[in-house]
């Protein structure tokens, strides 16, 4: 079992009892991807506090790597400078695999160490610190939804993403089948078994509907924490397929009919003590979780574009595809934007069910909070509950935006939102949807298809 | 007084969508709304390259497009799509024997250009990111050495091109990062400036605020 450098002081000395000589950095840009560097243990430590360089455009880019030229934020350079990745020890931790080598999850500052707002760790924190200053935290953890396939990356690749090989025992599409999930099972102990040496909780694991889908449940934790144990599970998730000449797709939509989700559960504490069951109350609801309640529906429509970032997330928001159409919230009802489970104390929690498989774990779990405190701020109760089927529905529900560019139009008039998720931030990101989508249709791809396109794969299969 | 008819867009009109409303709503209001009598009340149009689909439905009150193909007795095909930086042209593919209508479709579908120095002008003016900045623009073209400049910052942007490429870019037909990438304008600039005129020509190019 892995020992963190959480708790301890003396660096050098931590990382001689591990034998680590190399560290590799780890930073999420906006698109989520995991972006860092191999140092030297020297090099490491010569940088600290404030970490290596690395170019601006790391965070000023889209989901090919290509700098975002056609719009700006103030973080960036001229004619293209540095940045920095400043290290966050308390997430340092032995590899596991490789004897010598750590890895560290950091923030993306500006060269003197001043933070960067737009970066999303950075975003998440301020957040949760928004929420500290009303004496509030928040426990929270993703369901991780993944395709797993008997296919190679470059297999896939080759194949243009066509007929893979699932891995999976059965041609039908099952859920729960101890079948496929024997199949699978010899790919997630090796995960398992590097989830736990990197001291990452996990509850469980179980096949999902879809052929070769596996779905993996985190035990919760804090937010911040929460979206590094989610990026470091789905790129532990990427280098055991590499490993085992495998694939794992985390895309939204890789497949017509079927879907990677991110669910997000979270609850609300006060010095430690749950705050949503409250068994004075009508329907043990407590007032504080219907004021949360109430900014999250308010703010949901415009919170769809952090949860359902590409243009692919979108073919996921289907009717009686599974993910929610609307922005209705019922208590134990699978079929509406939140599920709410208010049956004990210590359970007590909102699923958020919007969220696509490609989502940026801090940024989805930052508009999350936001929603939230924009509840607290209004102290608003949200919609009658919906006890229905959220599908198949009249339109007088209204429906979840349904493209990438609705979305940012919904979160552009967000007002309380974009405040309190700073407005360059907000405005920055609706121009890198904008350029998704514009990217997208210049592909000549059919936005209503059920069908993913050829660059939808190349762009998302390997990346999210 | 007079308004223009609405030209409405679904909620998830693409690209595409977006820009040929933007179109038909300029022409609308330089021709009339005199201009849509007679023309049938469905068009189908089709982009030759994307081959997208687009419909429009047309009434007293306007047009609106959507991407949902029903039955109509006319039927566009061309290239709709102007990212390669090209006015929109079009054939009218069915046998629609009324000159004279024809000739109003192809007025109406036909993007109105202005010369460049007034629409970048117009550009620059309705742009809250070019607009009161510390730029100075100054604009050339090559082919016919007409030169203007817009701003008095201390920061120097210069762009020369093609007058058809300028023409294009201005009145909303490509974008100018585009046009650099793809070797048609050169632009000194900080790549600040150069972003920040470029969102600005995609504002443009879209016709929105997003």
């Amino acid at each position: 079992m892995s020992t963190t450098f959480k708790g301890e002081s003396d660096l050098s000395a931590w990382l001689d009892r591990h034998h680590v000589s190399r560290i590799r950095t780890q930073a999420t840009d906006l698109d989520g991807f995991a972006l860092g560097k191999y140092c030297a243990r020297e090099k490491f430590l010569k940088a600290l506090p404030i970490g290596h360089n690395l170019a601006d455009v790391s965070l000023g880019s889209d989901s090919k790597s290509t700098p975002h030229l056609g719009f700006w934020h103030n973080f960036r350079q001229g004619a293209i400078g540095d940045i920095a990745l400043m290290p966050d020890l308390e997430t340092l931790v032995p590899d596991g695999l490789e004897s010598d080598l750590g890895h560290v999850i950091c923030d993306f500052t500006q060269l003197d160490g001043s933070p960067i707002s737009l970066c999303p760790r950075t975003k998440l924190k301020t957040l949760e610190q928004q929420l500290a200053d009303q004496g509030l935290s928040v426990k929270c953890t993703f369901e991780i939804e993944f395709f797993l396939f008997n296919n190679s990356y470059a297999d896939a690749a080759r194949k243009r993403y066509q007929n893979l090989s699932p891995v999976g025992a059965s041609p039908l599409e099952t859920i729960y089948f101890l079948r496929d999930s024997f199949h699978a099972a010899p790919f997630m102990q090796k995960v398992l078994d590097r989830l736990d040496w990197y001291g990452i909780p996990w509850e469980a694991w179980n096949d999902e509907n879809g052929l070769g889908q596996i779905e993996l449940n985190l035990a919760p934790t804090t937010p911040t924490e929460m979206a590094d144990r989610v990026v470091r599970a789905k790129q532990i998730i990427f280098e055991t397929a590499v490993q085992q000449g495998l694939s794992a797709t985390f895309m939204a939509h890789p497949k017509e009919g079927f879907s990677n989700g991110m669910h997000v559960h979270h609850s609300l504490l006060k010095e430690g003590v749950p705050q949503f069951f409250d068994p004075t109350a009508r329907n043990r609801r407590s007032p504080l979780l219907i004021h949360w309640l109430g900014g999250l529906l308010s703010t949901m429509e415009a919170s769809v574009s952090y949860l359902c970032p590409s243009p692919n997330s979108y073919r996921r928001l289907r009717e009686f595809a599974a993910p929610p159409v609307t922005a209705t919230w019922g208590e134990e009802n699978k079929s509406t934007g939140i599920r709410l489970i208010c049956d004990a104390p210590k359970s007590a929690r909102i699923e958020h069910r919007v969220g696509a498989g490609d989502l940026n774990p801090y940024l989805a779990m930052a508009v999350i909070l936001a929603g939230g405190l924009v509840g607290l701020s209004d102290k608003k109760p949200p919609p009658p509950e919906f006890t229905d089927l959220g599908w198949g529905i009249p339109d007088s529900v209204p429906r979840l935006p349904a493209d990438i560019m609705s979305a940012a139009k919904a979160l552009q008039a967000a007002t309380k939102l974009r405040a309190l998720l700073n407005p360059e931030d907000v405005d920055y990101w609706i121009k890198s949807r904008r350029h998704e989508w514009m990217l997208f249709h210049r592909a000549g791809i059919d936005p209503d298809s059920p069908i993913p396109s050829q660059w939808e794969f190349e762009r998302y299969f390997a990346t999210v | 007084m007079t308004t223009s008819p609405s030209v409405l867009t679904q909620p998830d009109a693409t690209p595409l969508e977006t820009n040929l409303a933007r179109i038909l709503r300029v022409n609308l209001a330089v021709q009339g709304q005199t201009t849509l009598r007679g023309i049938p009340g469905r068009i189908n149009l089709q982009d030759k390259t994307t081959k997208t689909s687009i419909r429009l439905d047309i009434s007293g009150e306007g047009i609106s497009l959507s991407r949902t193909q029903m039955p109509s007795i006319i039927h566009v095909l061309g290239n709709f799509d102007p990212f390669e930086g090209s006015p929109p042209e079009f054939s009218i593919r069915s046998g629609w024997r009324k000159p004279f209508l024809k000739a109003k479709l192809r007025a109406l579908l036909t993007p109105h250009l202005k010369p460049w120095p007034v629409a970048a002008a117009e550009l620059f003016d309705r742009s809250s990111q070019t607009k009161n900045s510390d730029m100075t623009i100054s604009i050339l073209s090559k082919d016919t050495l007409e030169q203007h400049v817009w701003g008095q910052g201390s920061e120097k942007v210069s762009i020369i091109a093609s007058k058809k490429t300028l023409t294009h870019l201005f009145n909303g037909l490509s974008m100018l990062i585009d046009d650099i990438l793809k070797g048609r304008i050169q632009c000194q600039a900080s790549m600040q400036n150069i972003a920040l005129i470029t969102d600005a020509t995609i504002d443009h190019w879209l016709d929105a605020g997003v």
